[in-house]
């Protein structure tokens, strides 16, 4: 069965990644791909109000989520670190999301995950970092053990497809792959990467690998003093989240807007490390906002969609896997400040630092809305996870 | 009723929301606009609460359910005799210092964001104190810590204040786990004393008890009329207020209370510049309140915190001009004020005075302890695992680790 919303979105996704490829430089790739990706979420919007038989709301509604961070991808992505070429991937990357969403036939997911690793580590190819073998070390074997699960009938099959799950989303002990990636890597190739819906294992010990993941991620984020690295490990504790029980649709959005506005800092300075050298919250008031907002949307606070998420899954867990998620959320919330503080004070002198580009602008301030509005009324948020493959 | 309890909690919280949005788009509102909507918004849930108060004179104390907010979320507020003085409180000092700082901050670049966490602080307080479920009250909770750590941080070209505000946002957040968790508890239909025990721990961060309270003597580095609202008056009455609304008692909120008074009113004696003694105070003051509820005193315990909110802001208003003051006196008496504490002399004996000295100088070494043997090596561990992670990597991705050259 094929959802149409979602299909139409990732064709366009296609499309925005095909205009970007072609464009002479990366700035009016940008502005092609973000033209084309306004019609994407538009598109996924228009679908929340003419449901289609097969494309629930909630399927839609993950659409939105998935159009919505791609958008970030296309008008926050840095120009030095996204030649024409490494955009269209990333927004490639996108359309395969869009389209996990779209297909419920056997073998399709398997074939668009092992695409999605493909174009990524295709961006990454020939890095003196050797940050493309990293890759794939983690990635083949994700993709194999997702067809084996497939394949193989029962308990078996879902325990295979529980592995590759858990190593997509780098959950501890598969971890080793995310904080160098989100480190190295261009910003908009993590985020489209790290966006992609996957089928969340409902078994009871993937909620306890979650709930220690999110512990353990949250504990090393917050240790550390490079908002880059910590991002990588704070990305690893909201995946543990995602196993407890958290929507994908929340997660991605907030994770999507926070990396996007790490990397446009990261495109303003040499460095990340808190407070040197430090940043002007006077001078650059809608980049320090919007990093604290998303930070506190990831970390489940009040007003934002995260918080009506947490109040769910939080009841609906046992009670030791919950003083982990709330342990970690308060971690998630520290580290956010921490970042906050440690980015945008300091200056010792006037940085000259630029404040939010007009398309930087106009993607954030469409997350701030879909956040706040979501947040207000987390009743259009969809359920906590959306089925993207074909029933097994 | 209804509409006097959304324009009580709502008024600050659109206000909040419209200043945000303007501010956002860019748009530079002069500042008479934009402190006279924080103050406007004020005095409307003042006038509000005063309403309320008559009312449930009249009518005694209701509860009005406003639906829910989203499933297993019912929206409740609540008037009766806790919550209305104290939402009158908030508000009315929010009118205050929004009037107090239209001079104190006039000019200041800071002066929009400043009435912004003002107008956040002042919602946050009220959804506090008129929630009627423990649900909506974390949400306020929350609003409030974040609005409180950002105004401490408010001198943010400064090193001290940033990590202050930092240092006051980890410890609510520390204790928010209380808090959630206590919900998550009282959801499961879990033990109370346990849900006790954890709004206890909630109460505790909030309004600086031991060994909560290293944020509080530093939080006074944000602007003075801020210091005068949170952490002389509203903020940390937050902490007793939820264990009087919560019906929390026993021995262990004695047993912090005393701990907590004779550790402040020590470590009070010994700072050398006005707000700090004043945050000493407030926290002995607090103290004695969490004394109060955990005696089951609850008409005493409202008295004593609003009496001492009011007294303690009108205080830190005034300790910029503390030598001012002084000289005042001196001219008055017509010589040096007197010498204070002379019965502690009588009292103590001598050996014991140098101790004593060093160990409230040390803040009874609370802060060291868990600067260095709870945060540093939790630290080191996540930095550990960083490292061995990145040099997993590096092998991994079969590069050579980067090679410093030997000087």
């Amino acid at each position: 069965m094929i959802a149409l919303v979602p299909l139409a979105a990732a064709a366009l996704w296609l499309a925005a990644a095909a205009v970007a490829g072609r464009a002479p430089d990366t700035r009016s790739s940008r502005r092609a791909a973000t033209r084309v990706g306004s019609a994407a979420v538009a598109t996924s919007v228009l679908g929340l109000l003419l449901p289609d038989t097969v494309s629930t709301w909630q399927v839609t509604a993950s659409t939105v989520a998935v159009s919505l961070a791609g958008l970030m991808v296309a008008a926050m992505s840095p120009v030095a670190t996204h030649t024409p070429a490494v955009l269209a991937r990333a927004l490639a990357v996108v359309s395969i999301s869009c389209g996990l969403l779209a297909f419920r036939v056997d073998g399709v997911d398997v074939l668009l995950w092992a695409v999605s690793a493909w174009l990524v580590w295709s961006a990454l190819r020939g890095r003196a970092d050797g940050l493309d073998r990293l890759f794939v070390v983690y990635q083949a074997p994700a993709v194999l053990l997702l067809g084996l699960g497939e394949v193989l009938p029962g308990a078996l099959g879902d325990v295979v497809t529980t592995i590759a799950v858990v190593t997509r989303l780098a959950v501890i002990p598969l971890h080793g792959w995310l904080p160098r990636f989100v480190d190295r890597a261009p910003v908009g190739l993590v985020v489209a990467f790290v966006v992609t819906p996957v089928p969340v294992p409902s078994a009871v010990v993937g909620m306890w690998l979650g709930a220690a993941t999110a512990l353990l991620g949250a504990l090393v984020a917050v240790s550390l003093a490079d908002a880059r690295k910590a991002l990588g490990y704070l990305l690893i504790s909201v995946h543990g989240l995602l196993l407890v029980g958290a929507s994908q649709a929340v997660v991605a959005v907030s994770a999507a807007a926070l990396t996007m506005t790490v990397g446009a800092v990261a495109a303003r300075r040499d460095g990340l490390l808190y407070g040197t050298p430090g940043g002007d919250l006077a001078r650059t008031p809608r980049l320090a906002f919007a990093y604290l907002v998303f930070g506190l949307a990831l970390a489940g606070f009040p007003l934002l969609p995260g918080f009506a998420d947490e109040h769910h899954y939080l009841n609906a867990a046992p009670p030791l896997v919950v003083a982990c998620a709330i342990a970690a959320m308060a971690l998630v919330g520290i580290t956010a400040m921490r970042g906050f503080l440690g980015l945008f004070t300091h200056a010792k002198a006037v940085t000259g630092e630029r404040d939010l580009t007009p398309l930087e602008n106009y993607a954030v301030a469409l997350a701030l809305a879909v956040l706040a509005l979501t947040g207000i009324a987390p009743g259009l948020l969809p359920s906590t996870h959306v089925e993207v493959t074909a029933e097994r | 009723m209804t509409a006097l309890l959304l324009a009580a909690a709502g008024a600050p919280l659109l206000a909040f929301l419209g200043l945000g949005a303007v501010m956002w788009s860019g748009r530079v509102l002069p500042e008479s606009t934009v402190s006279g909507v924080v103050i406007g918004a004020s005095v409307l849930s003042a006038s509000a609460g005063t309403a309320l108060a008559v009312l449930c004179a009249v009518r005694g104390p209701a509860t009005v359910a406003l639906g829910s907010w989203f499933p297993g979320f019912p929206l409740l507020l609540t008037a009766d005799r806790l919550s209305i003085p104290i939402a009158i409180l908030g508000a009315l000092l929010g009118c205050l210092i929004g009037a107090f700082s239209q001079r104190y901050l006039h000019r200041d670049p800071g002066y929009r964001r400043f009435y912004l966490l003002l107008a956040l602080f002042v919602a946050a307080v009220e959804l506090v104190v008129l929630a009627g479920t423990l649900d909506l009250l974390v949400v306020g909770w929350e609003l409030a810590g974040l609005a409180s750590a950002l105004l401490i941080a408010y001198f943010h070209h400064r090193p001290g204040p940033v990590a202050h505000g930092l240092r006051a946002f980890i410890t609510y957040r520390v204790s928010d786990i209380g808090l959630v968790a206590a919900v998550a508890v009282h959801h499961s239909g879990g033990s109370p004393a346990l849900v006790g025990l954890l709004l206890l721990w909630a109460a505790m961060g909030k309004a600086a008890q031991l060994p909560f309270s290293g944020w509080l003597p530093r939080a006074m580095e944000g602007p003075t009329p801020s210091s005068a609202i949170c952490y002389g008056a509203v903020s940390v009455s937050l902490g007793p207020y939820l264990l009087l609304r919560n019906g929390v008692t026993g021995p262990a909120v004695v047993a912090v209370g005393v701990v907590t008074a004779v550790y402040a009113t020590l470590a009070g004696r010994v700072q050398t510049d006005i707000k700090s003694t004043l945050a000493y105070a407030s926290m002995t003051q607090i103290a004695l309140v969490f004394v109060e509820v955990g005696l089951g005193w609850d008409t005493v315990a409202v008295v004593h915190l609003i009496t001492h909110a009011v007294l303690r802001s009108g205080q830190i208003l005034r300790s910029p001009s503390l030598l001012h003051d002084h000289h005042h006196l001196e001219q008055a008496l017509g010589g040096p004020l007197p010498r204070t504490g002379r019965h502690f002399e009588r009292v103590v004996p001598e050996p014991l005075r140098a101790w004593l000295y060093r160990f409230a100088l040390e803040r009874a070494y609370v802060d060291a302890f868990l600067l260095d043997r709870v945060i540093g090596p939790l630290t080191r561990v996540g930095q550990r695992a960083a490292a061995a992670d990145d040099h997993l990597a590096r092998r991994m991705s079969a590069t050579r680790p980067p090679v410093h050259a030997a000087n």
